[in-house]
């Protein structure tokens, strides 16, 4: 069984083999290649080329085309900086993204993505999975409105429209899962969607269908949620997977973890925490240890955020290895 | 026995209809039309995991695949064919562009051919610049009155290279007679042009995919052969490719327009063009006859077309044989199917050209961005979104579950389009209902009435995802009383698929005057008719043979294209015998074209003193594969059906003065002998039965519904 077969088996919660694993590479890749981000975003030639090669250098499961939360707001018109070589660049402080309908393809970088994404697939989407990560529609409203509550009902549903051809240029190059990413510490999280709860279930409803129509998965990337805020959340949006950047978790967290998996029928990220040697590890044995005793079924590993360019390539090497042994 | 899968590709959806043994299940997916494959096997692993089997498990035990496709159709429709040169006989170039009469209008619906100020002729598949001459002339008769010279065709083949054309049709004057001169230029691009140098270029003779007389028609059937086959092929094999990685190694039948399927390399990309439905008729044929309907209009009312063809006195008797694929006129020899763009996803929409007069289609949304209520991102309000509206979809339980729908959505968006006209969501779902109705029991009145045959005779078979939801407003309005709901009437093509055998046709033209009005006498060169069906039936042995059949195995039918005296058009007649040795047989196929003349036109039109000809031999070839029969029963029930009574909920009827509490019922649990009287709603994994007040639904002991109207 290949990777890409192992992953789509994870997300329907069939997997009988060891976990995959999906880490978040984007400016490692661009130092991997020797090629500074801001360079490389902007070519799908060198783009292409990094991550094909970061992942044959690294041997991981799943290829995300990109790990950048700022791609949409760009698009909305937002400025970008590029602080060094190969970080993932930030939006400008003062930078106002203007509130209306954009089309992505109008935009610097989407389009080197998504010719990217189709050139990943041919090149190597018979292998590993092919993954789509987007910024989570919570999070990129916020963006647009800088925080401003009484903006959101005109920003949401801009975001969600945005997304939604996104979504549509990500499936018709047949990605194997879609994530989205909600930038937002856990702790808010629950409560931003709830204090709009109808125009964004809407939105992530819609996300979630388009996304299942392409035949792929999606997924929320969530930060440092409350394990107890999982039930309620699955009730508002049903995804078909959370990751949980963030979480440090012990046999009953993961225990836990399981159950949610098996009752919401969803798939499970588990972070590993790459920028962390010391705690790498010690959080990699006991998850491993966990799933060694039973079955994978619907947990996989992530890299708990993107993984920082500067990480040892020897770390890296080394959790390969014990991964795909496993 | 293994498992017989077999897949009908629609606009909106794919349907998959598994027999093994006695047994079948069935489901139905979302057509990806950005790639079929992905929907197809997606659909795989559903039937895999509803029979408790991994996909691999699940092809290993298949023993074959029909599939009806829609690739040539999406090819044509998207205009995403390659680039094309077209070589003729020189001076005829310009006859594909002069067409006929009716290019102007073939394909279009009525409503756009009315609409003078834009019609217009449809932008050709081969622009007038790849199309070239070459000097060379065959007579009537077959005789070569100027041969072909080879520098005159290189120079034009190296005009079409240059200009980028990456296949050839060949179509010459009279070469369904003689083809030598089209075999010969064939030759010259394949000396010129190796594979190795430019890859695979198609060459289409118009004397191989359609031996019949007719310049304009041959030619564009060759054209849209070629046309649709690069496309066609590259996708079919990747999915056979796709489907040997998943452990499949048996055949993939492909299903065609006559009834018929076969293996893909002996399957011609245009004779699959119109499939789907054909293969639904011919499944409701054996299904009508088998349970003692032998007059039936076949129904297939899914997302996107509603598809009407006839079976009369248990058999499919209309073919067209000059059937329109997209906007070009052919002279393939398809079973006659009526389509009009009216389904599930069809969208409403009201006319600023006729007062805002709300119409229905011929537009639908498919199934991206499909209805409002599927919450994929469409706002325009549909078919679907009105039945939700009134509640005869139950949005929770739509395609068994799996997708659930949005109402607020469907609601929006018939609030939206109702604003202008001063309507509610309620009165424009009922009004879409009413003008679908109506288009599609229009549609089959005509078809019956314009062939001489009484409505009310008769019965309306309600196939389709969205048949059996419209299937008493559709027969009110065809003026016909009884309906059929078989148990896989969603998947009406994939199940049909199941029932069809391996046909392949081979015609061709040769003027035969089998009664010579002049002399009196019959045609006795028994010889030369005969030699013409011994080489269709060659051709026909070469063809079974690399299936992989033994030629014990065949049997064959041969029809003629028959005429009187002068006439225009010919009748096709099934010929009583294959091979003619004396008087008394070419007798015998006169009468039977005089027989078959008298009952469609009349005896009196009958004139076989103005003489007897044959135009075109068409020769069929059958092959008997394993069938899905419908036998399971279950012990009978009562007339009560409480036990598959599973709710009710509030439901709008128009004759009852508005919503009213409706049961609803679930179709597995219902039994034989079991009696419905509407209004009630019947749902089903994949439809949902809608039974109008003054109806009444009964379950017959095979498990198909037949509806009647209470006052018939």
């Amino acid at each position: 069984m290949n990777s890409k077969t192992a992953f789509r088996n994870t997300f329907k919660l069939l997997n009988g083999e060891r976990p995959v694993y999906v880490p978040f590479v984007y400016g490692l890749a661009a130092r991997i290649s020797q090629v500074p981000l801001e360079e490389m975003v902007m070519d799908a030639s060198y783009y292409t080329g990094a991550l094909e090669e970061a992942c044959g250098l690294l041997r991981y499961d799943g290829i995300v085309t990109g790990y950048d939360a700022t791609l949409e707001a760009e698009a909305f018109g937002a400025e970008v900086e590029w602080p060094g070589d190969y970080a993932a660049p930030k939006l400008k402080p003062d930078s106002r993204p203007g509130l209306r309908e954009v089309d992505p393809a109008a935009s610097p970088r989407i389009p080197v993505l998504l010719e990217v994404t189709k050139r990943i697939g041919m090149s190597r989407g018979k292998d590993v999975a092919v993954i789509g990560v987007l910024t989570g529609p919570v999070f990129l409203a916020n963006l647009l409105t800088g925080g401003q509550d009484g903006a959101a009902m005109t920003a949401i549903p801009l975001a969600g429209n945005l997304l939604m051809k996104l979504v549509k240029s990500l499936g018709d190059l047949r990605v194997d899962a879609v994530f989205f990413r909600e930038d937002i510490p856990g702790a808010d999280y629950p409560g931003r969607l709830a204090a709009h709860q109808a125009p964004y279930t809407a939105v992530y409803n819609t996300l979630f269908n388009l996304v299942r129509h392409y035949n792929a998965f999606p997924a929320v990337i969530l930060k440092d949620i409350p394990l107890d805020d999982i039930t309620g959340l699955h009730k508002m949006i049903a995804p078909g997977g959370f990751i949980l950047l963030g979480q440090r978790l012990d046999d009953a967290g993961l225990a836990r973890v399981r159950e949610f998996s098996a009752s919401l029928k969803a798939a499970f990220g588990l972070p590993l925490p790459v920028a962390e040697p010391d705690l790498l590890t010690g959080q990699y044995d006991i998850i491993s240890r966990f799933i060694g005793g039973h079955k994978p079924t619907g947990l996989f590993y992530v890299s708990d955020g993107e993984i920082p360019e500067d990480t040892p390539l020897e770390t890296l090497h080394d959790l390969a290895a014990k991964i795909n042994r496993a | 026995m293994g498992y017989i899968v077999n897949v009908d590709v629609g606009g909106t959806f794919m349907d998959f209809f598994v027999a093994k043994g006695g047994d079948y299940l069935t489901t139905k997916v979302p057509t990806t039309a950005y790639e079929l494959g992905v929907g197809f096997v997606r659909g795989l692993e559903e039937c895999a995991e509803k029979d408790g089997k991994t996909l691999e498990q699940f092809l290993a035990e298949t023993d074959v695949i029909k599939y009806c496709t829609t690739i040539g159709t999406n090819i044509l429709i998207e205009h995403t064919g390659p680039k094309l040169g077209l070589i003729t006989t020189r001076g005829f170039e310009d006859t594909i562009f002069i067409g006929r009469g009716r290019q102007w209008a073939d394909g279009l619906q009525l409503a756009d051919v009315q609409d003078v100020t834009t019609i217009a002729k449809p932008e050709p598949l081969i622009p007038r610049k790849l199309v070239v001459g070459i000097r060379e002339r065959i007579d009537y008769a077959g005789n070569v009155v100027m041969p072909l010279v080879k520098e005159d065709v290189l120079e034009q083949l190296r005009y079409l290279v240059d200009k980028g054309v990456r296949g050839f049709v060949v179509s010459l004057l009279w070469s369904f007679v003689n083809p030598v001169h089209e075999r010969q230029i064939r030759a010259i691009i394949e000396e010129e042009f190796p594979e190795v140098y430019l890859g695979n270029m198609p060459i289409i003779l118009s004397s191989e995919i359609s031996p019949k007389e007719g310049e304009y028609v041959r030619t564009m059937t060759a054209i849209v052969n070629a046309y649709i086959h690069i496309g066609f092929v590259e996708q079919i094999s990747a999915l056979c490719s796709d489907l040997l990685d998943k452990g499949y190694k048996k055949p993939l039948l492909l299903c065609d327009n006559v009834g018929g399927c076969a293996k893909v390399a002996r399957t011609k990309a245009i004779a699959t063009y119109g499939a789907s439905p054909v293969s639904g008729l011919c499944g409701a044929a054996r299904l009508c006859t088998s349970v003692g309907l032998p007059n039936v209009v076949f129904c297939d009312t899914g997302g996107t077309s509603f598809d009407v063809g006839l079976i009369t006195d248990g058999s499919i008797t209309h073919y067209d044989l000059y059937p329109t694929v997209d906007r070009w006129r052919t002279q393939l020899t398809a079973i006659k199917i009526t389509s009009i763009g009216a389904g599930g996803g069809s969208i409403a929409w009201l006319n600023p050209l006729l007062g805002n007069r709300l119409e229905v289609g011929p537009s639908s949304a498919r199934s991206m961005p499909g209805p409002a209520c599927y919450d994929l991102g469409g706002e325009n309000a549909t078919v679907t979104d009105a039945d939700v509206v009134l509640g005869y979809v139950n949005p929770d339980y739509f395609n068994g579950g799996k997708f659930r729908l949005n109402k607020e959505k469907a609601v929006n968006a018939l609030k939206d389009l109702g604003k202008k006209s001063g309507w509610d969501e309620v009165t424009t779902a009922m009004m879409i209902k009413k003008v679908i109705d109506a288009r599609m029991g229009q549609e089959i009145f005509k078809e019956v009435a314009l062939k001489g045959y009484e409505p009310s005779d008769f019965t309306v078979f309600a196939g389709g995802g969205a048949g059996p939801g419209h299937c008493c407003g559709v027969a009110a309005a065809g003026d016909m009383s009884k309906i059929i709901v078989p148990p896989m009437s969603s998947v009406a093509g994939a199940y049909g698929a199941s029932t069809l055998d391996v046909v392949h046709t081979y015609e061709k033209s040769r003027n035969t005057r089998l009664f010579d009005y002049a002399k009196g006498t019959y045609f006795n060169d028994y010889a030369w008719f005969n030699s013409i069906v011994e080489e269709l039936r060659e051709l026909a042995i070469k063809d079974i043979v690399l299936e992989g059949f033994k030629e014990a195995q065949a049997t064959f039918r041969l029809e003629l294209e028959m005429r009187y005296g002068m006439q225009w058009r010919y009748t096709p007649v099934e010929s009583p015998l294959l091979l003619v040795h004396s008087e008394e047989d070419v007798k015998a196929i006169c009468d039977r074209f005089t027989e078959e003349f008298s009952r469609m036109y009349s005896p009196e039109a009958a004139f076989p003193q103005g003489g007897v000809e044959v135009e075109t031999y068409r020769l069929f070839v059958y092959l008997k594969l394993p069938h899905f029969e419908l036998t399971r029963t279950r012990s009978v029930g009562t007339k009560s059906a409480g036990d598959a009574l599973k709710g009710q909920r509030e439901a709008y009827w128009e004759k009852l003065g508005g919503y009213k509490n409706t049961s609803i019922y679930q179709w597995d649990l219902l039994k034989g002998g079991n009696l419905i009287e509407g209004p009630a709603v019947i749902e089903s994994d994949n439809t949902t039965v809608v039974i109008e007040p003054g109806w009444t639904f009964s379950m017959a002991p095979e498990l198909y519904g037949i509806i009647s109207h209470n006052h018939h």
